[in-house]
């Protein structure tokens, strides 16, 4: 999925779609689908949601590919940015209306945000597992883990684990730099 | 990597610079509005744009090993949705310079059931904004309202000037939204100051919300790389009791399909 070749193919699929090749987009549906729809599953935790989401996702490829910019990262980085600002956009909306149904029924606020208990038992997401877990250190990990699977926002981040902003932010630059490395295979 | 920006912040609290957020950024852990602000400073910034394109590739990984086959039926959706839509978004496979305009015009459209639906989830959003604008309101400014600004229009001018104008203004991030109402006129004046430009392919679009949370579309926000715009709302702001700011693919859309940079309260 992330090679060479790959990267390039999905490069080119989201150049045609721009242009309105409906073929090009199906193929590219077809190779990118299960990615955006786990991601999508993981941060929604809701098979339901995510089946919309994951639609919505796919609509905003057809009428934004032309705003696909190579330079500014890959077409799976661009199209999982896509998904995953949709995924966090419902789960905001659904955090919003939760917290005025939370005096009634708290239980609803429950599945979608119980995951300080995973950090704390060291519980490790199955992306970041396959990648670099062991040059994270915990710190970093919850900062991301948090942001990116849960979706909170860097400020939400620091207000959940009771720390500076600016060493948020921090943990999320060094970890990603050390995730970045170990996917370039140790490079400096 | 370059070395300036790995180095750059380890002091907490608010005055990082604004390249502190490039990680943020690319880990998609930024509000709406930062987001926008730090867009508007990507395009001025090689080394963070080459950060975020690097760390993003990063976050890529996140989503491996996650992956999950959708439900069958969910390709056939989709690719119908996209067929219906395909001939307004491209209509000339042969013209591809015209694609930008064209696909501006094709806003949510024939999507119905999924346009329906998001516009049902956005309106409790707007509620609730319009109701936390209304708590909000301790910051109504005095501003040098009816300056002679040369891109006044005098339909502008009247709304500022007029005897009923009601007026209520919100800050965000250091951005500036005053609107102002005359109920005799019919006419609502938006006047956005220090707003960053939206970022590429995207258009500030303005809403009349209404109590019941639904919006209608005022128009957008001219771009026109001043640090002070003035624009007249369309449609009559009878009824609504905020104006909503949200970023929408440009051209606009029918319904808000974003959350609102900024919802400014109007006086009943």
């Amino acid at each position: 999925m992330t090679s060479h070749q790959g990267t390039a193919e999905l490069a080119v699929l989201v150049r045609a779609v721009a242009e309105g090749d409906q073929d090009a987009f199906a193929r590219f549906y077809d190779l990118t689908t299960p990615r955006v729809f786990g991601l999508v599953v993981r941060v929604l935790r809701d098979r339901a949601q995510a089946e919309e989401v994951t639609q919505e996702v796919y609509l905003q490829v057809w009428r934004l590919a032309d705003s696909y910019d190579a330079d500014r990262g890959s077409a799976l980085a661009w199209l999982l940015t896509l998904a995953h600002r949709r995924a966090v956009d419902r789960v905001r909306s659904a955090q919003a209306q939760s917290d005025r149904e939370a005096a009634y029924e708290s239980r609803q606020t429950q599945p979608a945000f119980d995951s300080t208990s995973e950090i704390v038992q060291g519980r490790l997401e199955a992306g970041l597992l396959q990648m670099a877990v062991h040059e994270l250190s915990p710190v970093q990990r919850a900062a991301i883990e948090l942001a990116y699977y849960q979706g909170l926002t860097y400020r939400e981040v620091a207000e959940r684990l009771d720390v500076p902003l600016g060493t948020v932010k921090t943990r999320i630059r060094d970890g990603l730099i050390r995730l970045r490395r170990e996917l370039e295979g140790g490079a400096p | 990597m370059s070395g300036t920006h790995e180095q750059r912040d380890d002091r907490g609290g608010e005055d990082g610079t604004v390249h502190d957020l490039a990680a943020a950024y690319a880990l998609d852990a930024v509000d709406d509005v930062e987001r926008t602000q730090f867009e508007a400073h990507l395009a001025d910034c090689a080394a963070c744009r080459r950060t975020v394109a690097e760390l993003s590739e990063a976050v890529v990984g996140l989503s491996e090993g996650l992956e999950e086959q959708p439900p069958p039926g969910m390709r056939q959706r989709v690719l119908t949705a996209v067929a219906e839509e395909a001939p307004r978004t491209a209509p000339q496979r042969t013209a591809p310079d015209d694609q930008t305009s064209a696909g501006a015009q094709a806003p949510g459209g024939e999507l119905t059931h999924l346009g329906q639906r998001r516009a049902a989830r956005h309106g409790r959003w707007w509620l609730a904004a319009a109701a936390a604008a209304v708590v909000a309101v301790g910051s109504v400014v005095a501003t040098q309202w009816g300056r002679d600004e040369p891109g006044s229009t005098v339909a502008v001018q009247e709304v500022l000037e007029a005897e009923d104008a009601q007026r209520s203004t919100e800050t965000v991030n250091g951005s500036t939204v005053h609107v102002v109402r005359s109920m005799a006129l019919q006419r609502t004046v938006l006047v956005a100051e220090e707003m960053p430009e939206p970022p590429q392919g995207q258009d500030y679009q303005l809403w009349f919300v209404h109590d019941d949370g639904t919006a209608v579309s005022a128009g957008l926000m001219p771009k026109d790389g001043d640090d002070r715009t003035e624009v007249v709302l369309q449609g009559d702001p009878a009824g609504a009791v905020a104006v909503g700011v949200t970023l929408e693919p440009e051209g606009g859309s029918q319904q808000p399909t974003s959350e609102p940079i900024v919802a400014v309260p109007l006086e009943g």
